[in-house]
């Protein structure tokens, strides 16, 4: 009992340290005098448009690679590993940086894109391109791990009562890791959304919120930054919560 | 249990024992453009005579005055370019007297990675005029957000006054499009380092932060360079534009001298330090550091709150 009630009181001071900026910002907002900068609105469609666009291509490129990883064993999958962790693990600056390199219109893989019309610096594209890779990591990560957690015996009744793989997929491993995916997909979307040092170096234009909060604090100040960063709030907390809630209703039988 | 509280708390008393260390500490706040001269000639060298630790923070300049004048940022000095973001902190009665410390110009810089660098260095040779190099086409030219950088703005009044000086009319529509041209506009860092990569060909420079990057230039007339406080009130006034506000209200962009200003805050919490430094810069050890760099000598006079 004693030790349960020192565990409570632990994640009480863990949730007070957690909250404490955020009650710092109830109290500092000019709630009165409180309006958007030109172009905040323009900022908050930006935002969220090309961040779904985004987490649509996260989604469908890293189901395959997160399932590929946590079924087949092959030769070299540490490196696989390493690739996957590498962008996670550059720090977004450098990782912008990389990307302008690469992308940028004179870079190796950027330079024959742009001759077929697809310029990634500073444009819808570029925006959506440095979010992915800010992004995708995570999800791939927790898809993985939400498939190992799947018996693969049930996969293999599945299959052994004739269904294909592609029906077993869905109607056995989907479900069974939905939690685990509904937690990468989150993740995912607040990474994305949030996203500012890979996003300042290969897409200045267009302004999604992270780069606008950044233009208006350098622009008019700080009483700029506070009806941005409550609106972000507001766009970016509903999915992950009510994909957490989703999930978690599911498991509570 | 216990003995990981003891634990943490044993690391925790390291971590404040290191934080406090005995030598005090002198907070310089300064233009971002400037962290090459700051962080490794004039901070270090000032530090090792005085016996301070010292902490350079380099940000927008706009940026970094408007968070000090709310009290955002606590700092003993503030270093800044053009008279604009003093005068910020001079209204909210943060800052008295401002001293020139040192002066830069515009240039164009180029990379040496570009397609067009040969036709760059012949300008910059003086064979070819710079500006047709940079009127041709497919040359990608990159420059800051007007709105919160000053040299985002300099290299359009820049530009304008190239129009007059060469008497050519269109040129600055040619060259850069329009005010904010999507194509152009970067953030500092990622301006920088696409030069470097030769992932744009040319960009808008100071000169002194061009020569800390070790990047050529193309050196300009003090007529179009903004370098000379004595050509404003009758020559770099001509130049301006409207620029819109945040709040929607119109701004006037105009002239405003590459001079480097240094004061002492009111609110510093070592202003004896601050002092000797500011004096410092202004020194023949000062100078030459600066000179080192690439900054030319202060001109012009202080700034009076």
């Amino acid at each position: 009992m004693n030790s349960r009630r020192a565990i409570a009181a632990l994640g009480l001071l863990a949730t007070a340290l957690l909250a404490l900026p955020f009650a710092g910002l109830l109290w500092s907002t000019p709630w009165l005098t409180l309006h958007y900068a030109d172009g905040d609105i323009k900022a908050l469609w930006v935002s969220i448009g090309y961040t779904l666009i985004a987490l649509l291509i996260v989604v469908a490129l890293g189901t395959p690679l997160a399932w590929w990883l946590a079924r087949h064993r092959f030769r070299g999958k540490w490196a696989v590993d390493a690739l996957v962790l590498l962008p996670l693990l550059s720090p977004p600056l450098a990782m912008g940086l990389l990307l302008a390199i690469s992308y940028g219109p004179y870079g190796w893989v950027g330079h024959p894109l742009r001759a077929a019309g697809l310029m990634l610096t500073n444009t819808p594209s570029a925006f959506v391109l440095a979010q992915v890779y800010a992004s995708a990591p995570y999800y791939i990560i927790s898809a993985r791990a939400a498939f190992e957690g799947v018996p693969r015996e049930l996969e293999q009744i599945g299959l052994s009562l004739g269904r294909s793989p592609w029906q077993v997929f869905w109607r056995v491993t989907a479900p069974l890791s939905a939690l685990g995916l509904s937690a990468g997909i989150a993740l995912a979307w607040v990474r994305a959304l949030g996203e500012f040092g890979v996003v300042l170096i290969v897409a200045y234009f267009p302004q999604g919120i992270p780069v606008k909060l950044w233009v208006n604090l350098q622009n008019v100040g700080l009483d700029a930054v506070y009806p941005l960063l409550w609106t972000f709030f507001a766009i970016a907390l509903p999915l992950p919560l009510v994909l957490g809630l989703a999930s978690r209703r599911q498991t509570v039988y | 249990m216990k003995r990981i509280f003891w634990c943490a708390a044993l690391l925790l008393s390291m971590v404040a024992g290191t934080a406090a260390a005995d030598q005090p500490v002198l907070r310089v706040d300064y233009a971002g453009s400037m962290g090459a001269v700051m962080d490794k000639g004039l901070g270090p060298a000032f530090a090792k005579a005085h016996g301070v630790t010292y902490q350079g923070h380099g940000q927008g300049s706009y940026g970094l005055a408007r968070l000090i004048a709310a009290k955002q940022l606590q700092a003993d000095v503030f270093v800044v370019i053009t008279p604009g973001p003093i005068k910020i902190v001079q209204q909210a009665g943060l800052l008295g007297a401002a001293q020139p410390v040192a002066s830069t110009q515009m240039v164009i810089a180029y990379s040496p990675k570009s397609r067009r660098a040969a036709a760059f260095k012949s300008a910059a040779e003086g064979k070819l005029k710079w500006y047709t190099v940079l009127e041709q086409d497919g040359v990608l030219f990159g420059r800051t957000d007007p709105s919160t950088d000053p040299q985002g703005r300099n290299i359009i009044l820049m530009m304008q006054l190239a129009e007059r000086y060469y008497q050519q009319p269109d040129l600055a529509k040619t060259i850069l499009g329009p005010i904010k041209n999507p194509k152009q506009i970067f953030s500092e860092p990622s301006l920088l380092s696409r030069l470097e990569a030769g992932q744009i060909d040319a960009s808008s420079g100071y000169l002194s932060a061009t020569i800390s990057h070790h990047l050529p230039y193309i050196k300009l007339p003090d007529e179009i360079n903004l370098s000379n406080p004595a050509m404003e009130p009758r020559w770099y006034s001509k130049a301006g534009f409207e620029l819109t506000k945040p709040d929607g209200k119109p701004e006037q962009a105009k002239v405003q001298p590459l001079v480097f200003y240094a004061g002492v805050l009111k609110n510093a919490e070592n202003p004896k330090a601050a002092q000797a430094f500011v004096r410092f810069l202004r020194s023949d050890a000062g100078q030459k550091l600066f000179a080192k760099f690439g900054y030319s000598a202060p001109k012009g006079d202080a700034l009076t709150p």
